[in-house]
C-alpha cells in the first residue's frame, strides 16, 4: 500500500458517507465566515470577543440540552443578544473592552458548568460541543452553516468599505459619515454567527483561534487590507480542509486538529520571515 | 451674516458630566481663513473640534456650517500608524473618498485617478502601492492629508498635524498647507501647539483657554504678551519648546 492510498480512501469516504461530506461543508462555512469578521476583529484589536462569545455559546449550548431543546438554537440568540450586550457595555458604562468580555465570559462559563452538573445526563453530548465532532454535524447543523454564512458574506461584501474605514480609524470614518455605531452592532451579530457556525465542526473552545489564526497568518504576508483578507479566507479554507482531512485519517478530535495546522502553518511563516529578516540585516 | 462666514460657532458650551470643557465661545470662519487653534493642554482645542465635527454634543449655543460645506479632517496622532496594519496608501486615502458615498462604495476608474492626482499634488505619487506602515513620519503624514483632501473639502481640519514631525519636515508641511489655501483657496483650522513654525502660514490665531482669550492676526497676538502664560514679549522668542 503507498503512502497515498490511505488519503485517497478518506477522499473516497467523503463523497460515500453524508455525514463527512455534511462536516466539510460546515467546516468550510466556518473557514469563510470566521476569517472574514476575523480580518475586522483581529485589526480593530478587538478579537477578544470571539473568545468570549465562544464561552458565551458553552452556556448557550448548556441551557438548550438542560431544556431539552435543540442547542444550536437555543444558542444562536443567546450569542447574537450577548455579542450586542458587550459590545454596549463598552460604550455605556465605560468598561474596557477587555474587561466587559472576561466578565462575560466567566460569568457564562459558570453558568454553563453549573446547568451542566445539576443535570448529569448530558455530559457526553456537552463535550462534543466543546471540542467539535465530525461525526455530531446533523442536516439542520448544515441548513443553519450555510444559511449564516450566507448573511454573514453578503453583508460583508455590502458594507466592505465601510468596515474597512471603521477598523482603520472609527474617528475618521465617524465624521465622513459611516454609521459606525450601526455598524459595530452589525459586526457584532456577525461575530455572533460566525461563533455559532463553528460550534460542531470546532467546538466551543477552539472556534476563537479560527477567528484569529487566519488574519494573523494572512498579515505576514505584508498585503493591503483587501489583500490580506484574500489571504485570510483562502488560508482559512484550505487549513480548515487540512485539519478536517487529517483528523479523519487519524482519527483525532477535528477542532484540535485544525487549530493545530492553524498554529504550525502560523509558527513556520513568522519563523521564515523572521529568518529571513535577520539574513537581509 | 457675512456671506463669506462658511462656520459660525455662537455662545458654545461642551460639557462632560460638571466640567466646562469650553465656555461661550463665538467666533466666525470665512472662507479663506487658516486660523491657528492654540492653548495649553486642556484648553479645549480638540474638544472644540470634535463639536464642530459632530463628534461631541454641544450643551449651549450652536454651531452652524455653511450649507453642504465638505469638511476634511486630519486627526490627531495619527501619524503614528500602527506599524502592522495592513492597509495600502491608495486604500488609506480611499477612505477619505468613498466613506462619505453612498452604496456602492467601489473605487471606479474616475477614483483612482483622484487618488492618484492628490497624491501627486503632495508629490507622493510614488507611494500609491506602498503598505503605509513602512512609510517614514513625514510621508504617513501627507498621505493622511490626501485622505483628508481627495473629496475636495472647501475646509480643512488639521488636529496637532505636525507633533510627531521634526522641523524641517513641520516647515514643509505648513508650506504645502499654504499652498492648498493659496492656490486652492481652501479654509484652514489648524489645532497647534507650534506657533513658531506656523507664525508664517496663518491669518489669525485663536488662543483658548475654555474661554477665547485671543481672536486677532498673528502679528497682533505677538504684540499682546499679557494674553499668554507662555508669550512675554515676542512668541518667536519665547514659545518655542514650550510643552503646552
Amino acid at each position: 500500500m503507498s503512502f497515498i492510498d490511505p488519503w485517497l480512501d478518506v477522499i473516497d469516504a467523503i463523497f460515500r458517507y453524508q455525514f463527512l461530506l455534511r462536516a466539510i461543508i460546515v467546516g468550510l462555512m466556518v473557514a469563510i465566515s470566521s476569517s472574514l469578521i476575523g480580518s475586522f476583529l483581529v485589526l480593530k484589536k478587538f478579537s477578544m470577543i470571539g473568545h468570549g462569545l465562544s464561552h458565551v455559546a458553552f452556556a448557550g449550548i448548556a441551557i438548550g440540552l438542560w431544556l431539552d431543546q435543540t442547542p444550536l438554537l437555543v444558542t444562536v440568540p443567546i450569542v447574537v443578544l450577548v455579542s450586542v450586550f458587550i459590545l454596549k457595555l463598552n460604550q455605556s458604562v465605560k468598561l474596557h473592552g477587555d474587561s466587559a468580555i472576561g466578565l462575560t465570559a466567566a460569568f457564562a462559563m459558570a453558568l454553563g458548568t453549573i446547568l451542566a452538573s445539576t443535570s448529569g445526563g448530558f455530559n457526553v453530548d456537552l463535550y462534543s460541543y466543546l471540542f467539535g465532532s465530525i461525526l455530531a454535524v446533523s442536516q439542520l447543523d448544515l441548513y443553519i452553516s450555510i444559511g449564516f454564512s450566507a448573511i454573514v458574506v453578503i453583508t460583508v461584501v455590502l458594507f466592505y468599505h465601510d468596515f474597512y474605514a471603521m477598523t482603520y480609524e472609527e474617528e475618521f470614518a465617524k465624521v465622513s459619515g459611516v454609521k459606525t455605531a450601526r455598524l459595530n452592532t452589525i459586526l457584532a451579530i456577525l461575530t455572533g454567527l460566525a461563533v455559532v457556525i463553528g460550534i460542531r465542526v470546532i467546538g466551543t473552545i477552539l472556534i476563537s483561534a479560527l477567528i484569529i489564526f487566519p488574519t494573523v497568518i494572512a498579515t505576514q504576508f505584508n498585503r493591503g487590507f483587501k489583500g490580506t483578507m484574500i489571504i485570510a479566507l483562502v488560508s482559512s479554507m484550505v487549513l480548515v480542509l487540512v485539519g478536517l482531512i487529517t483528523s479523519i485519517r487519524y482519527d483525532l478530535p477535528s477542532g484540535s486538529n485544525i487549530v493545530v495546522v492553524n498554529g504550525i502553518v502560523f509558527f513556520a511563516i513568522y519563523l521564515y520571515n523572521t529568518i529571513r529578516k535577520l539574513s537581509q540585516n | 451674516m457675512d456671506r463669506d462666514v462658511v462656520v459660525n460657532i455662537e455662545n458654545v458650551t461642551v460639557r462632560y458630566h460638571h466640567f466646562e470643557a469650553v465656555k461661550n465661545i463665538s467666533f466666525d470662519v470665512k472662507k479663506g481663513d487658516v486660523i491657528a487653534l492654540i492653548g495649553a493642554n486642556g484648553s479645549g482645542k480638540t474638544t472644540l473640534i470634535k463639536a464642530l465635527l459632530g463628534l461631541l454634543r454641544v450643551s449651549q449655543g450652536t454651531i452652524w456650517k455653511a450649507d453642504g460645506l465638505q469638511i476634511g479632517y486630519l486627526p490627531q496622532n495619527t501619524s503614528l500608524q500602527d506599524r502592522f496594519f495592513p492597509a495600502t496608501v491608495e486604500e488609506v486615502v480611499s477612505i477619505g473618498l468613498l466613506a462619505k458615498r453612498k452604496f456602492p462604495k467601489f473605487l471606479n476608474r474616475d477614483d483612482r485617478k483622484k487618488i492618484l492626482q492628490t497624491l501627486d499634488m503632495l508629490r507622493i505619487p510614488h507611494l500609491l502601492k506602498k503598505r503605509i506602515g513602512e512609510l517614514s513620519g513625514g510621508q504617513q503624514q501627507r498621505v493622511l492629508l490626501a485622505r483628508a483632501l481627495v473629496s475636495a473639502p472647501e475646509i480643512l481640519i488639521l488636529d496637532e498635524p505636525t507633533s510627531a514631525l521634526d522641523h524641517s519636515m513641520r516647515k514643509h508641511f505648513f508650506e504645502i498647507v499654504k499652498k492648498l489655501n493659496e492656490k486652492l483657496n481652501i479654509t484652514v483650522i489648524l489645532v497647534t501647539h507650534d506657533i513658531v513654525s506656523a507664525g508664517d502660514y496663518i491669518n489669525r490665531v485663536v488662543y483658548l483657554d475654555q474661554v477665547i482669550k485671543f481672536n486677532d492676526t498673528f502679528d497682533a497676538f505677538c504684540e499682546h504678551p499679557e494674553l499668554s502664560p507662555f508669550v512675554h514679549t515676542h512668541p518667536l522668542k519665547h514659545t518655542e519648546g514650550v510643552k503646552s
